[in-house]
């Protein structure tokens, strides 16, 4: 579905990002890249999207989304792509919203942008999803401005949004690492509901080792933008030889683990 | 663990309440009984709003308690104030969550870790100069750092540095607010090596506090869990993992995703969000979003009760 084919991204003349990177994403399936902070991974789900901070660009390889290039694409082609089929979430969801507007504005607005329509339907469209979410009150929610939520409410705002048109690939970055623990496990378990239920692939960066092996069918390693270990859950936490991921691995504090004191 | 030990700071109901600005009052913190060790790190765990927050700036007397005492090696400072609160203030001593923005962008790296004794002591340049050098050996970084601005620095470099910092007044007590939680694991871990070798030479007494309850209890010889402004389960770090029984301890237990958990077993089932402060519920603050929540807890506040020794639960379960 979602493929790279030896991606580089470079910003400015510095070393690259995110070099030869190559991967594909398979439909429902859900792929993580970890790795520590600079290694490329939040990069590479940011070109999808055109997202790529100051001067960051793909200087080689493509990107394509079944079996068309998103390099080569119209602008208006590749609007029409993200947000719809496929759409991303953030760490801080909260800090994506307009603060000056209501939840339910931008969820209408942003439904209306895709598929022209009546408000009200939007409006209503919007509301149930929150409450897939798992957000009970989702009336008094759409009427409520961002700093009115808890991080926790506002991140299944954001990706109630992401997942209102039910996008065949889901890109989250680090949609957890901002939220308290007993939160960050009902968030794991909506967006894996969400694979169940819709199919959605999910390509998901993040630094936590535990949720990447929780949530993945696959797991990529990542240093300096290179690709050093990939392999499913069993691999990567038992069997992998690569240096870098047994270094992180027991860099991972854990409950059972290493003792300081 | 078998011969009692000093108590070097020790909180007894500590309280804080805040009024905000639509006159309704708010809880940060309800009676807290803290004890800290001397030479000992005592762990703290909470997710936000459990007044984690508060509960530091109480200790270290940024803010004084509603009710409450506060006391250190064994006298009571709770009203201290003027002269004899600074003159107090070089004992305890913080590391910052934010290396970032905790140091002031254009003081160079040297002067920034020496101020605190510029504040206390009249030393001469050449002294100063001594004592820069010696701190950053203490925190494994190179003298030529001195001369360099934090910015220069990498995140875990600054973190030293924010180390130095706190402990170039020789303080008897650190305390880490979430003081490894923006580095990269790596980094992390190479921090807590250096903290918990400092803290076997020089007998200093570490309040950690974390969210992030794997690190917490594998360097803390207590942990403290914290729940909406109260302490809800006391005991040994290294007994967490076996020994939690709080409810909440618990669901805490089974929400970190761990690289050695058991991926078969599903994850926790707390459902809902805590409570705002504002609006406490009645009898055990945890009692909306606890499994086994029974009728007395939604009545009655459970205290901390010693299920042994070194372990104290507030739960009606194990009364």
């Amino acid at each position: 579905m979602l493929r790279y084919d030896n991606v580089t991204v470079a910003y400015g003349n510095g070393a690259p990002a995110l070099s030869d990177f190559s991967l594909e994403v398979f439909k429902g399936e859900i792929v993580a890249l970890v790795g520590e902070s600079g290694c490329g991974k939040t990069t590479a789900i940011r070109a999808v999207m055109g997202l790529l901070p100051g001067g960051g660009r793909i200087v080689g390889g493509d990107i394509s989304f079944e079996g068309q290039s998103l390099l080569e694409m119209s602008l208006t082609e590749w609007r029409a792509l993200r947000g719809g089929p496929i759409s991303m979430i953030f760490q801080d969801s909260g800090s994506m919203l307009n603060p000056i507007r209501s939840i339910g504005s931008q969820f209408v607005e942003y439904i209306r942008a895709h598929e022209p329509g009546s408000k009200k339907g939007a409006w209503e469209r919007g509301r149930t999803m929150l409450e897939r979410m798992g957000l009970p009150h989702s009336e008094t929610i759409m009427k409520s401005y961002p700093f009115q939520l808890s991080g926790g409410m506002r991140q299944r705002v954001g990706i109630a949004m992401g997942m209102v048109f039910r996008p065949r690939i889901l890109l989250a970055d680090e949609p957890t690492s901002a939220l308290d623990v007993t939160t960050q496990s009902q968030i794991v378990r909506q967006m894996m509901a969400l694979r169940d239920e819709y199919d959605t692939a999910i390509v998901l960066v993040t630094h936590n080792l535990g949720m990447a092996a929780y949530m993945a069918d696959r797991i990529f390693v990542m240093i300096d933008g290179k690709v050093v270990d990939a392999g499913d859950r069993e691999h990567i936490l038992r069997h992998s030889d690569a240096p870098y991921t047994r270094e992180l691995l027991e860099a991972v504090p854990s409950m059972r683990g290493r003792r300081y004191v | 663990m078998s011969e009692p030990r000093e108590i070097i700071l020790e909180g007894r109901g500590l309280t804080r309440r805040y009024t905000t600005d639509s006159g309704q009052t708010l809880t940060a913190c309800k009676e807290v009984d803290i004890e800290l060790a001397r030479g000992r790190t005592l762990g703290i765990v909470g997710e936000s709003g459990c007044g984690k927050s508060t509960l530091l700036r109480m200790l270290t007397q940024l803010e004084r308690p509603d009710e409450g005492r506060l006391f250190f090696r064994g006298g009571d400072i709770t009203a201290l104030k003027g002269e004899a609160l600074r003159r107090n203030r070089r004992h305890i001593q913080m590391v910052f969550q934010d290396p970032n923005s905790a140091f002031f962008a254009r003081i160079k790296a040297g002067r920034a870790i020496t101020e605190p004794i510029r504040n206390f002591e009249k030393l001469s340049a050449r002294q100063l100069r001594e004592k820069q050098a010696e701190l950053l050996r203490l925190v494994q970084l190179p003298e030529e750092f001195a001369d360099r601005y934090p910015h220069s620095m990498s995140g875990g470099q600054r973190q030293r540095l924010g180390l130095a910092r706190a402990l170039a007044l020789d303080p008897e007590i650190l305390i880490c607010d979430e003081a490894t939680s923006a580095l990269d694991v790596s980094v992390q871990e190479r921090i807590i090596e250096l903290l918990v070798a400092i803290q076997k030479r020089r007998r200093i007494s570490i309040i950690f506090v974390c969210h992030d309850l794997a690190l917490v209890q594998s360097l803390s010889h207590q942990v403290m869990v914290m729940y909406l402004g109260g302490v809800v389960e006391v005991l040994p770090g290294d007994e967490v993992w076996d020994k939690a029984v709080h409810p909440y301890s618990q669901a805490l237990l089974h929400s970190v995703f761990a690289v050695d958990m058991d991926f078969d077993q599903p994850l926790n089932t707390l459902q809902g969000e805590v409570p705002s402060p504002l609006n406490m519920p009645r009898g055990c603050s945890f009692h909306t979003r606890c499994p086994k929540c029974m009728e007395r807890c939604r009545d009655e506040r459970p205290i901390l009760r010693r299920l042994s020794p070194n372990h104290q639960v507030a739960c009606h379960l194990f009364d």
